[in-house]
């Protein structure tokens, strides 16, 4: 390979083992790890005297999924209690999405117990993925 | 000699325009024929699929699949909707590898999906994922409906109470509104919109060959229905009161408090001076007559509406 290199000057040479790195990367996220996830089953009746709780994230929280993506919670976003598996309590987005992905993409449900970011909800597939390690976030709640 | 090679660039720069501008979506704008748009049906939702403008792998563009079915095509500044029975969707894209999102779509939401080129290990692909409404909003005007190429083909495929684009045009929304609101009763119950997101409110309609008028509230729309029609549309709730608006003209958007008198609860339109029983029907389709406790929330925040 360097022999075949060698035979191209240096500007050309430069380009095209920097073409060469990001075919590498391509592949490679072209062969990005599944999204770890198990069933689960999600309770969304709520009893009559116990109202949905909204939340707000605080601050802006990264993270880091196990396949290697990057995910955000945006500062100032609200998500909505919609039910409970036995992983924590599960909040959706209101009027917004959110995904988390790995070779395929997958709605996403938060999933928090005590205050601390267990996993996703996968509303297409009703299976739970869980986040390592699990993130503190900083929340508000609106109502209960 | 130097002129015969301007012309054949010429030629050939002439031949590449066409291809990609023939590549490009063409149809209306969405600016030009959202308001022909149709109102979603009861218990279903709409997926829009959209692409943006770009020369970036512009010739690439793949089938785009929902539950295994073709529903259209992904082309560089076009734009196309299906409307679908609320459930679990899988939506696909297949170039050199096939790429998926998993989805819900509830009854009344709206989902956008996001189709973009990027570079794959041999050639370009298309990938899929979910966008945010607010981005998606902000870029549908400026794309082109490329959804009545796929229609034919689609609708063969699709079952009868699915639908891709259909052209039925409604007329312009009407909202509205009293020109100076009433107070708040001093009755009002305070509401909660969490709470409400999921019910479904019935009352009787103030023309008896209207029957019941049924409210289906989601997070962030309604679907709203009587004997006659139905229609979906939206919602805002400020300090208590609940505003209505409708995407079909023939239906009346209002202004409405719930308030409790002599022990029953109440649906108290602004707009029509008229209070009448409410009943209201969970998710589950357990429908009971309203009580405080189905629509209260425990704190009366101002301001607390659809959250923008």
């Amino acid at each position: 390979m360097e022999g075949e290199l060698a035979r191209f000057p240096a500007a050309v040479a430069r380009p095209l083992s920097r073409a060469c790195l990001a075919l590498g990367f391509v592949a490679l996220t072209a062969c990005a790890p599944m999204i770890s996830a198990r069933p689960t089953s999600m309770i969304q009746d709520r009893p009559a005297a116990e109202s949905a709780r909204v939340i707000r994230i605080e601050r802006e929280v990264p993270i880091t999924l196990s396949t290697g993506y990057q995910r955000s919670l945006v500062a100032g976003s609200l998500w909505v209690n919609v039910g409970r598996i036995p992983e924590g309590t599960v909040y959706r987005p209101l009027n917004s999405t959110f995904a988390i992905e790995g070779r395929q993409v997958h709605e996403a449900y938060l999933v928090i117990s005590g205050g601390v970011l267990q996993g996703f909800y996968l509303p297409g597939e009703i299976n739970f993925s869980a986040l390592t390690p699990s993130v503190f976030l900083p929340l508000k709640e609106i109502k209960e | 000699m130097n002129a015969l090679r301007t012309a054949v660039l010429r030629g050939w720069v002439l031949v590449a325009a066409v291809v990609v501008l023939a590549g490009c979506a063409s149809g209306p704008k969405y600016s030009e024929m959202s308001s022909t748009i149709p109102t979603l049906r009861p218990g279903e939702g709409r997926i829009f699929f959209l692409r943006s403008s770009s020369m970036l792998g512009a010739a690439i563009q793949p089938d785009i699949r929902l539950n295994g079915q073709v529903v259209g095509a992904s082309k560089p500044g076009g734009f196309f909707y299906v409307d679908r029975t609320a459930g679990r969707y899988i939506a696909s894209t297949a170039t050199e590898t096939e790429k998926t999102v998993t989805f819900a779509l509830d009854p009344g939401e709206t989902k956008y999906l996001r189709t973009s080129p990027t570079f794959g290990v041999l050639v370009g692909r298309v990938v899929i994922d979910i966008e945010t409404p607010e981005k998606a909003k902000a870029e549908l005007p400026t794309l082109s409906n490329t959804g009545a190429v796929n229609t034919a083909a689609s609708a063969h495929a699709i079952a009868p109470n699915e639908s891709v684009n259909s052209t039925s045009a409604i007329p312009a929304p009407r909202v509205i509104r009293p020109a100076a609101f009433p107070p708040k009763p001093a009755n009002a119950i305070s509401l909660d919109i969490a709470r409400i997101a999921g019910q479904t409110w019935r009352y009787p309609h103030r023309e008896e060959r209207y029957g019941t008028v049924e409210l289906a509230f989601a997070v962030d729309a309604l679907e709203a229905r009587n004997k006659v029609s139905h229609t979906s549309g939206s919602y805002t709730v400020r300090d208590d009161m609940m505003c209505v608006t409708y995407q079909s003209r023939g239906w009346l958007g209002a202004c409405y408090y719930v308030v409790q008198e002599e022990g029953q609860v109440l649906i108290y339109s602004l707009t029509l001076n008229r209070k009448v029983p409410l009943e209201i029907c969970s998710k589950d389709g357990a429908c009971a007559m309203a009580t405080r406790a189905m629509v209260e929330g425990p704190t009366r925040a101002a301001g607390s509406g659809p959250i923008p």
